[in-house]
């Protein structure tokens, strides 16, 4: 197998280290990342052995200039690998330095004592040595016979999906109603509305947020305004949107009735997926 | 559908035996925030304002005085019975807070408050740009409170202090502190702050001459020793405090009066009552 990535755009580098410090935050213990020739797709799942709930494909033709891939085999021709996202982001953070971003930072699969992911940095420097930084991200492969658990599952089509701006207001407001209680009810319209609401025996509270955009949302034949809602774990959203290191522009959530929210972070065209099951009272 | 806090009818408000407005949450918050020292607050509302009180173990209460000057309106329903309540503060101050403004430069959030008599819960609604959030606390019994009995012809010793400098010298006071104590002189110009804990000893002199002093009066010697644990519960009333008045009665007990000025210029008080530590000579 082999694998060299070298990045120039300086854009496509803080791109990929926001997508690992947001990674990273969200506390995985493992992250899979799957290079084909196409993308890059870094998956996460909630357990060991359940299926991935988080998913990021960036595609390679925006993050590397240079690309050379051999897979596993030619019919197969990808590779896959467990990593850690706190390590990756710590050896692309330090592509910045004070006289500005790396010239170059080349990727390399390589075996040093074990396989690692290698990140070579180019500094820029005043006089006339250039500084190279090398950092070893050790990985673990992944044998082709366990690839499939680290597919990203078919999402269903959502019953009504919304797209929401206001990203750190809904951040703000799902931490505090978190604070208040463990269980987080969404329940949003195809007029545009949505609301975010809590009770515990203290009493209840509910935020209403107007006009959103409606992405998705299934035809009524009689007009009239169709809403969809569930029981989300509190604690997920809100560590998920704690976790955004991306300068998110905007969140779609689509909401697949009692079963499922389908959250997206869109920063430019990187879009990060998140699936947080539904629960029951 | 929510309900917009600019659009309810004024004549809704005669079912509420109180009803109250602000366009900016942020001052009311920071008061009951350097109050919750316990969970518990109990609520009075006169014709004057409204008078929040905290309780601890009955040794030490704060009271913060907000007059009706600081709302935008104030509605007081003539009653036979005085209307108070009891809830979570913990509670209230994050739904006072629900859109993150509290400590933020950003638009305003906008409070009404609305409490229709014995039984029945407070209803909250706060508006931050078109965001509404709409809450509904629920009442406790109103137990009943200590009641300091500070005459103005018990005092013995009355000292104005600018809040600042003495935050710092409290700042610096050790954790572990058991007993703070205030020792006063009627022929010596200085305060005499000394702390005892198990790491040591620590006094401070304060000069009457001091700019931190604007008011010394002593009559005759005192010392009033409390502990640290129970004095510490007026440090966040003083935090945001700009001047304070430090009196002691004969029989020891504590009155510190925190003058607190919000960013419209209005004032606002916090009195605290601390019980001293009675020697067992």
């Amino acid at each position: 197998m082999k694998f060299r990535g070298k990045m120039t755009d300086a854009g496509a580098v803080r791109q990929l280290t926001n997508l690992a410090s947001t990674l990273a935050k969200m506390k995985a213990a493992s992250v899979t990342l799957r290079l084909s020739k196409d993308l890059s797709t870094f998956s996460m799942c909630e357990e060991a052995g359940s299926g991935v709930i988080c998913w990021c494909a960036l595609e390679q033709g925006q993050l590397f200039t240079e690309l050379t891939l051999e897979g596993a085999t030619a019919e197969h021709n990808q590779i896959c690998m467990h990593l850690s996202p706190a390590l990756v982001a710590s050896a692309l953070t330090s592509s910045k330095n004070a006289l500005g971003v790396a010239n170059s930072v080349k990727l390399k699969l390589t075996n040093k004592k074990s396989p690692c992911l290698t990140f070579q940095i180019d500094l820029p420097s005043i006089g006339l040595n250039p500084r190279t930084c090398i950092h070893d991200v050790p990985i673990t492969l992944i044998p082709r016979s366990e690839w499939p658990l680290h597919e990203h599952p078919e999402v269903p089509i959502p019953n009504i999906s919304i797209r929401v701006s206001s990203v750190k207001k809904v951040r703000t407001v799902i931490d505090r109603l978190r604070k208040l209680s463990s269980k987080l009810h969404i329940r949003a319209s195809s007029n545009g509305d949505l609301c975010l609401r809590t009770e515990t025996d203290a009493g209840t509270f509910a935020t209403f947020f107007q006009h959103m955009p409606v992405i998705q949302s299934e035809d009524t034949n009689d007009g009239n305004v169709q809403t969809v809602s569930l029981w989300i774990d509190a604690k997920k959203i809100a560590q998920l949107l704690a976790s955004d290191q991306l300068n998110t522009e905007y969140l779609t959530l689509g909401l697949i009735d009692d079963r499922m929210l389908h959250v997206i972070l869109t920063q430019n065209d990187m879009h990060l997926h998140y699936l947080i099951a539904a629960i029951s009272l | 559908m929510p309900v917009q806090v600019s659009t309810v009818v004024d004549a809704e408000e005669s079912q509420y035996q109180l009803v109250f407005r602000m366009d900016n949450v942020k001052s009311i918050y920071h008061l009951l925030k350097s109050i919750n020292f316990q969970p518990r607050a109990t609520f009075f509302a006169t014709d004057s304002g409204l008078k929040v009180s905290v309780e601890s173990a009955k040794c030490c209460q704060a009271n913060a005085f907000i007059q009706t000057e600081i709302f935008q309106e104030y509605t007081l329903q003539p009653t036979d019975e005085s209307v108070s309540f009891s809830l979570d503060l913990n509670v209230l101050l994050e739904c006072l807070d629900i859109f993150g403004d509290a400590n933020s430069n950003s638009s305003p959030t906008a409070l009404m408050l609305r409490y229709q008599g014995y039984g029945h819960p407070i209803k909250l609604l706060l508006e931050e740009e078109d965001v509404v959030t709409e809450c509904s606390i629920r009442t406790l019994e109103v137990e009943e409170l200590a009641n300091f009995d500070f005459t103005s012809d018990d005092v013995i010793n009355k000292i104005i202090l600018k809040s600042e400098p003495l935050k710092e010298i409290f700042n610096a006071i050790e954790p572990s502190t058991d007993i703070v104590e205030f020792n006063l002189y009627s022929n010596e110009p200085i305060v005499k702050l000394r702390t005892v804990g198990y790491m040591g000893e620590v006094e401070i002199d304060i000069s009457k001459d001091s700019d931190m002093i604007e008011l010394f009066q002593c009559e005759s010697d005192s010392t009033s020793k409390y502990k640290y644990c129970h004095f510490k519960k007026a440090l966040k009333a003083l935090a945001i405090s700009q001047k304070v008045s430090i009196r002691t009665d004969d029989g020891g007990l504590l009155c510190m009066q925190f003058m607190i000025k919000n960013d419209c210029g209005h004032i606002c008080f916090i009195e605290f009552h601390c019980l001293p530590v009675v020697d067992d000579d």
